[in-house]
């Protein structure tokens, strides 16, 4: 602080630009910057990058965790299209995907476009308690919903009190229901999230355009769509991005819940990892389902990205 | 903007439903858990009689004194290990100029989308085989988990020393200062805040990592951590509705009481370096 006053007469704009254009004082810091950044790069390229390139490595070989590795190409792919189990976790993944997103983020847009009018925001107990399921484990989320839709849960019982008996049944065990229950855990896992999410992005769209829109006589379904919904599009983008990585990744919710069963009816990429790397002793076809697993979410990502970026430039 | 006192009051009542919604089950499970044993429980049902039995039974199942010490301990490396490689390189991304700057950070970038399944086969075979020494302590978890939380801490950190007006740093350069100087008595302490919500993120993503810790501690039975032991123990006792309802809130309650004292950190973080 005492510099910068010190130097203000001297015109601190010409030695910003110096500095801007690496004539200044610093010059190249190559050496500096390599001390400074080696230690993280160190541990990332250890054990990130490592890894993630010996998993596309790995998933051009027939492995089984202890003898030789036998090449065969790209035979483990062919096997995640041909294989139905490999086939049905992608699918399953897609209903996830489907239901995190469309239930969680339509629930917290409904909220939003009920609320926005009145200008509430979420603060203390609300937010507090909204974001509660993103603190929990997942562990801890799996046992209560287990407990919740168990043929002598909470849901069931519910159902009984209301006279709905015949709609009961053992939800995570029955293969009509089971990948849709799941669906809808996760939904409840973010939906407070989002709904924060939404409701902090709302808040940063100017009041004048509210205003504006009342004086054109919008009602509120109008005024949702032609405020509310385009001021939010970066918030929306980002939770399907989240809604999908969760949905395509959900190792923890389904290892605590089904395992993928009734049968295979709720197996998802993640579990198929898992349990062809440390199960069947199939390593290579594990590498293969986890490469494909961050292929789908790096082109999500990108392709996200570019939608957002080309809306906000034109 | 005028507001009816209606639209108000409906707005209330649909956050209150949800607010509620969001923490019904963990609510049901608290509750449960004080209920005496011998009696199946279906609701949301709070104990006629408090008791504190089904704790001690799963206390003494579950080994959970040992795993809440282990995911603790866990939790504090990767804490300190994350906030301190992730203060140095944010520097460095956000201040200093190096050739290769934008490929690097793009590297970063990667390990921020892409989940830890894609990493996981090679690293339960290559640790064993290429760092020996890691096995069997905690580092064979805390450095991996050092590694994948390190992308969102880089561009974390990387933001918050840019947000710094670099009047700052260049009046100091001009007065002599060196980089390292200049990192550790200016902008440090000026990025003190981000360096908490950071380690506070970091706490609550080790605290919960599942994946990770299941694969690379299966042989190590004394490291095994509080969610590990959790799961566990929900596998043997499929049926003792109660004794798991307390083996859950015993692993739940440090990281909510975590959460309540961090709060504004860990949502303010969460919300924002989601949209950054």
């Amino acid at each position: 602080m005492r510099a910068a006053t010190r130097l203000a007469p001297l015109g601190l704009p010409r030695a910003r630009a110096d500095v801007a254009t690496g004539s200044g004082a610093g010059g190249n810091e190559t050496l500096v910057s390599s001390l400074f950044l080696a230690p993280a790069l160190f541990a990332y390229g250890l054990f990130v990058l490592l890894p993630l390139l010996h998993t596309i490595w790995l998933s051009l070989f027939e492995w089984d965790g202890v003898s030789e590795q036998k090449f065969i190409g790209l035979d483990n792919y062919l096997e995640i299209v041909t294989n139905a189990q490999l086939a049905g976790a992608f699918l399953h993944s897609a209903v996830l995907i489907l239901l995190y997103a469309g239930v969680a983020i339509g629930l917290a847009l409904l909220v939003v476009a009920a609320i926005s009018r009145s200008a509430l925001g979420a603060s203390g107990l609300y937010r507090t308690l909204l974001f509660l399921p993103q603190v929990v484990p997942t562990v801890v989320v799996g046992i209560s919903w287990r407990w919740i839709l168990a043929p002598e849960g909470l849901l069931n019982s519910l159902l009984d009190r209301l006279g709905l008996g015949f709609l009961t049944r053992s939800w995570l065990a029955d293969f009509d229901t089971a990948l849709i229950a799941l669906g809808l855990v996760g939904a409840w896992q973010l939906y407070g999230l989002f709904m924060l999410m939404f409701i902090a992005g709302v808040q940063k769209i100017s009041p004048s355009l509210y205003e504006a829109a009342r004086l054109d006589g919008a009602g509120p379904v109008q005024e949702f769509f032609s405020v509310t919904l385009p001021g939010l599009r970066q918030e929306l983008v980002l939770a399907v991005m989240l809604a999908t990585i969760a949905a395509i990744s959900s190792f923890d919710l389904i290892y605590t819940t089904t395992r993928g069963g009734p049968g295979t009816s709720t197996t998802v990429p993640a579990l198929e990892v898992y349990r062809r790397a440390f199960a069947y002793a199939d390593a290579g076809s594990a590498a293969a389902v986890g490469t494909v697993i961050a292929a789908i979410v790096l082109a999500l990502v990108v392709l996200l990205g570019r939608v957002t970026r080309e809306r906000r430039e034109s | 903007m005028q507001t009816s006192t209606t639209e108000k009051l409906v707005s209330h009542l649909i956050l209150i439903t949800l607010s509620v919604l969001a923490v019904l089950p963990i609510l049901g499970l608290a509750f449960a858990a004080f209920n005496g044993s011998g009696r199946p429980i279906s609701g949301i049902e709070i104990p006629s009689l408090w008791t504190l039995e089904n704790f001690y039974r799963a206390w003494a199942k579950g080994k959970f004194g040992q795993t809440l010490w282990n995911s603790a301990a866990i939790a504090l490396i990767v804490v300190v290990g994350t906030t301190v490689l992730s203060a140095l390189a944010g520097y460095a991304f956000a201040v200093l100029r190096f050739r290769g700057k934008n490929v690097i950070f793009v590297l970063f970038l990667i390990g921020l989308v892409v989940p830890g399944e894609a990493m996981i086969v090679p690293l339960y075979y290559d640790i064993r085989e290429f760092f020996p020494f890691l096995r069997g302590n905690y580092g064979t978890i805390a450095l991996p988990q050092i590694g994948k939380f390190l992308a969102f801490g880089v561009f974390w950190m990387r933001t918050a020393f840019a947000a710094i007006p670099s009047e700052m740093t260049e009046a100091a350069r001009l007065d002599g200062a060196g980089s390292v100087e200049i990192f550790r008595s200016i902008l440090l302490p000026l990025v003190r805040p981000a360096l908490l919500t950071l380690a506070v993120l970091v706490f609550m993503w080790s605290w919960n990592d599942f994946l990770l810790p299941l694969v690379m501690l299966a042989n190590s039975p004394r490291l095994q951590t509080a969610p590990l032991s959790l799961a566990a123990f929900s596998g043997q006792r499929l049926t003792d509705v109660v004794g798991l309802s307390a083996a859950a809130l015993i692993v739940s309650v440090p990281i909510i009481a975590f959460y309540l004292v961090f709060q504004r950190q860990l949502v303010r973080g969460v919300l924002q370096g989601a949209l950054q």
